[in-house]
This record gives structure tokens, sequence and C-alpha cells, in this order.
């Protein structure tokens, strides 16, 4: 079909680009930071959702591993061990501590060390990029962010909690937005912690997980007889419960950042669509002189403004796409995750940018007097 | 189907109120009938524009009656309107009025696609009717490229595309030259001997020629309603410029 809409914007190339360029930029703004806010769900969470644990039990009133502090008494993996629908039972220490990197002049950065059964590895790092996959006492394995960041690798040393520890490892998707992890033995976890006869908690990996949350009220009730209080927690409860952290966090900053986005979105293809429109007044006048009514006129702007937003769309996934494989490089701390979900609201951001640019144009047409035809 | 395509009866057109009111059309009558060429002629200023605007449903009377093919249009809303202009109507204009960033062919088939009517018919009858007015080489080129002369053609393609009863046109030859005037002439001619009529207002005298009625205004009013009879029964042209 002759489309007068997409005949009008391409008449004028150089308007059409930088309507493009406008709202491919606002559609990498928004797309990247909400890239951003996945991002930093995704690592934040990895840990939990790479662990093998399906239950997490800590002290009652646990709601995340940042907020709340859990504290457990050792020795308790038997107990968990004996209810009903329980496979096994690891114990956890894990504490942010300020930890010195002995190579950079004693700076010192928080790390977040967790020590782990080194003989099943649950609660250890899932990749390894260089070097060993299990620590032994005196050693430790660092994340690549802390690594690159703090210019660390094989064989350097780190000072946690009065204890030296030797990276012998590298392990990767192991930072979470303002500190990373670094995993040693639990004895040395003990140590630097200084907490002998404690855990944090204890992971459980339940036979069947999708009756997880009946195991967890057994659990629960069984501590509870030993006078024990505890709440336990599914992995996707734990998580979900990360998340309203984070949200509760980065909304307030990451929100007003997506509007502003959506605003430029809004101003670009307004703004070409207003011009366009007052530019071809003459011609819009003509085809209402000839027979177009006001629901014609309505989708050519409507068209036109579609159009701008799919091609500033197209263009902006594209480069959103490629700054998310690059800011890695520049800014290791940073991961943009661009999944479906970021991909269809900025999509959906996008149409309704395109809606509310196309009200103001449309409402100019329909004020055009088609008489003004006869005018010279 | 009514004789008479259109019919002018009183119609009063006044712009502003009060002290500052203009009557550019004051009780004006007429009407054209089908195989009519009618030409309105007076000097500028004298409501001829006005009269064309009021006729075809761009604008409405202050008072009087407006009727195409019988059916009354001044009560008309907006939606009416733009149907019975569709339908009924075809326009040319002084400035041709194409839209630029379409061609040739494209603009003359937007009658059809505001009709809802699907590409490949709409095209194929476009080809025809430019084919049919000499341009067939020049259907893909933009207005721009086009001379003024094959912009007028262009326009009266689009105005006759869709079969409308009446031709409504302001000023057609005015900005060509005396053949390419009378070419355009010829073409509306045409139709009208095909069994359309035409309303033509004009200074140009050549357009007298090919008139069988003219209509003269003066200060809003109608002067005289005069029937031409320089011209033969098959339409034939008598005397030219």
């Amino acid at each position: 079909m002759v489309s007068i809409a997409r005949k009008n914007l391409f008449h004028e190339k150089g308007r059409l680009v930088i309507s493009v360029g406008g709202v491919a930029f606002s559609t990498m703004l928004i797309m990247i930071l909400i890239g951003v806010y996945y991002g930093i769900f995704t690592e934040s969470t990895m840990y939990l959702r790479k662990t093998k644990a399906d239950l997490w039990v800590g002290q009652e009133g646990i709601h995340d591993t940042w907020h709340t502090y859990s504290l457990l008494p050792r020795g308790l993996n038997k107990e968990i061990d004996q209810v009903g629908g329980v496979k096994d039972v690891h114990e956890f220490i894990g504490r942010a501590v300020r930890a010195k990197v002995s190579k950079v002049n004693d700076k010192e950065e928080t790390i977040y060390i967790i020590g782990f059964d080194t003989k099943s590895g649950v609660g250890g790092p899932w990749e390894i990029v260089k070097g060993k996959r299990t620590p032994k006492d005196g050693q430790t394995i660092v994340d690549r962010v802390f690594a690159i960041r703090n210019d660390i690798d094989i064989g350097d040393k780190i000072e946690a909690g009065g204890v030296e520890l030797t990276v012998v490892g590298i392990s990767k998707d192991t930072f979470v937005l303002v500190y990373s992890y670094a995993f040693v033995t639990m004895e040395d976890a003990e140590k630097i912690f200084g907490a002998k006869n404690f855990v944090n908690y204890y992971l459980v990996e339940v036979d069947n997980p999708f009756f997880a949350e009946k195991t967890a009220d057994s659990i629960k009730n069984r501590l509870e007889t030993l006078g024990i209080k505890v709440d336990v927690l599914t992995k996707q409860k734990f998580i979900d419960n990360h998340k309203e952290v984070i949200d509760e966090s980065f909304s307030s900053i990451l929100l007003p950042l997506v509007f502003i986005g959506f605003f430029i979105g809004v101003t670009v293809i307004g703004l070409t669509l207003y011009t366009a429109t007052l530019e071809k007044m003459k011609e819009y006048a003509i085809l209402k002189a000839i027979g177009a009514n006001e629901s014609f006129m309505t989708r050519i702007v409507l068209e036109q403004a579609f159009t701008i937003a799919m091609l500033g769309f197209i263009v902006g996934l594209i480069l959103s796409l490629l700054a998310a494989n690059f800011i890695p490089n520049i800014a290791p701390e940073f991961y943009v995750e661009i999944n479906l979900q970021n991909i269809a609201m900025t999509l959906a951001s996008i149409v309704v940018m395109s809606l509310v640019a196309a009200l103001i144009p449309i409402r100019r047409l329909e004020s055009i007097e088609p008489a003004t035809v006869f005018q010279a | 189907m009514n004789e008479k395509i259109l019919e002018v009866t009183n119609v009063t057109k006044i712009y502003g109120s009060g002290r500052t009111a203009v009557k550019a059309v004051d009780n004006a009558t007429f009407f054209v009938s089908r195989g009519e060429l009618v030409l309105l002629m007076g000097p500028s200023g004298s409501g001829k524009t006005t009269l064309l605007t009021l006729t075809s449903g761009l604008l409405k009377p202050t008072s009087g009656s407006v009727k195409i093919d019988g059916i009354e249009i001044t009560g008309l809303s907006q939606r009416e309107l733009a149907r019975i202009r569709l339908e009924k109507i075809g326009f040319i204009f002084q400035h041709f009025n194409l839209l630029s960033a379409l061609t040739a062919i494209e603009n003359v088939m937007i009658p059809l696609i505001i009709r809802g009517v699907n590409e490949k018919e709409a095209r194929k009858k476009a080809e025809k009717i430019l084919a049919d007015f000499g341009l067939k080489n020049r259907m893909n080129h933009k207005p721009e490229d086009l001379s003024g002369g094959e912009q007028q053609r262009v326009a009266i393609a689009r105005a006759v595309i869709s079969d409308p009863d009446l031709i409504i046109a302001d000023e057609p030859t005015a900005n060509l030259d005396s053949k390419k005037g009378r070419e355009v002439m010829e073409l509306i001619h045409a139709m009208v001997k095909r069994g359309k009529a035409a309303i033509i207002a004009s200074h140009d005298p050549r357009v007298e020629d090919f008139a069988d009625r003219i209509l003269r205004m003066e200060d809003g009013r109608m002067k005289s309603d005069e029937r031409r009879n320089n011209r033969k029964k098959n339409g034939e042209v008598l005397a030219r410029a």
C-alpha cells in the first residue's frame, strides 16, 4: 500500500536520521538502565542461584544476606539431615570483612568471605577462569573483577581478619555490586571471623524440590523442639528477598533516569512529527479537501510516529547490545543484562512514547482548515 | 440520477461579525447540470473562490442551500462532507497541489487509497489514466521533476480517478502557457462531455471558449448567467484563443 506517512518521512532523510538517532539514544538509555538493574539483580543473586541449596536455614528473622545477620550453633546439620525429604546439609560461614590487598600498598577493600565445605564443593565457586577450584587452608579463590581492580593474580596474597591468604584461583560471576566473594576453607573462615562454634547458615539439598516448602516447615519444627528458633527459606524466597532489597535501593535512582530517557524519546518523536506536520500543513489540507477523514489523517501521524519509533528502537537495540558487551571491558564491575524482558519493556516504552508524541500533531491536524487549499 | 449535479440557492457567506463583517458571497443562486462546463468569472475579490469553497462543502454558508447530486450538504457533519467530496467531487487547483513526497502515479492513486481500494487496482487505474493523459513515461517522477503542464495533468488525473460527478477547478490554467492551458482545458472538457459537470473559476479568457455557461460575479453578487452558443453539439470548440 502506498504509505503517505512513510513517503513523507523518507522524503526528508536528514530529519529522519536525526529523529531515528534521537529515539535510538532514548532506547539505549532506557535499555542500558534497565540492563544495569537486571545486571545488578543477576550478579547479586548469582550465588544463591548457583549454589546447590534448595533451602537456607538461618536465624529467626533472616531476610537477606546483606542486611540481616544470622548466627546458628554448629553441628545442627546432623539434626537437619534426619528430617524427612532432606538429601544433604552443608555448613556456610560468610560475612563481609575488610581485606588488605598486599600488592597495592596495604590498600583495603571489602570482600565477602565465604567458608564452604571443600569436600562437597557446595557453597563454593561455580566457575573458575584461572587456577584451582578448591582452596586449602591458607588459600583463597577471589573474584575476577576484584582481581582486575587490584591487579591480583595467582600466587598473590591478601589478608583478611589477620589471616594471610594466597590466591590460588580466580572465579567468575562472583561480584555483588559493592563487594566480591572470596572463598576459603571452613577452618580459615572460623579464624577470620573468630567464631569457632557458629555458622551463619545451613544449606540444605532436598530430595524433591517440589516439596521444598514442606521440608522447610519440618526443619523449622524439628529445630524448635530443640529450642532453636530458625527461619527456613526456599531458594526462590531468598532470591526474592534480595530482589526486594535491590528494588528498594535502586528504583529511586533508576526510575527517574528511565523517565528521562522516556522524556527524551517523546520530545524527539513529538518535535519531529510536529515539525513535519507544520511543514506539510498545505498537503494535509489537500488530503482533507479531497475527502480524507479524521481517522485517515490520524493514521498518517500514528504511522509516522511508529515508523520513527521502530527504526529508532532497532538501531537503539543494536547499539545497546554492542554497549552491553563493551561496558564490562572498561568497567568490569558493571554487568548490563539485556534479556527478553528488558527488550519487551523498552519496546513497550517506545510504543507508548510514540503514542504520546503523536497526540499534539494529531490535534494540530484536526484543526487544519481544508478550505485553505484554494489559497495561493 | 439527478440532472442538476450542483444546485446553489440563495447562498450567502459573511466573514466576521458586527462592524468588521464582510459579505463575501451575497445571495448567490445557480445550478450546474451534467454535461455542462460552467465558468465562474469576475475580478479578484469578487467572491469566486469563496463560492467554490461553499459549493464543495469546504466552508459552510451563513445562509442558503447547497445540493450536490440532490443531497443538501449544508447540514452535514465533517465526516459526511469528506465522504461527499471523496465520492462526488474532483478538485483541480491553480497551484496543482500535488503531494511532494509522492510520485505522479501515487498522487493519482490517493483518492482511491482514501476510499480503501487495494493498491494493485488503484495503481492499474492510475496507470491507465496517466497513459491517457500522455504521462506514461512520467508516472514515477515526483512533482518537482514535472513541468507545470504535466503537474496539472497529474492533478486532473487525481481529480477524475474516482469518477466524480462534479469537477471544481480554481484557475486551472493560470500557471500554464497558452498551449498547456489549452491542453488542460481540453482534458476537463472531455470529462464533461462524458457526463460529468465542471465549475471553473478563472480570469483566463481562453477558458471562455470551452464554457457552456458563464456566471459573472462582482462584489459577492451573481451579476449574470449567460449561456454560450458558440459551440457545436458534439462538443467541438469553435473559437479558440
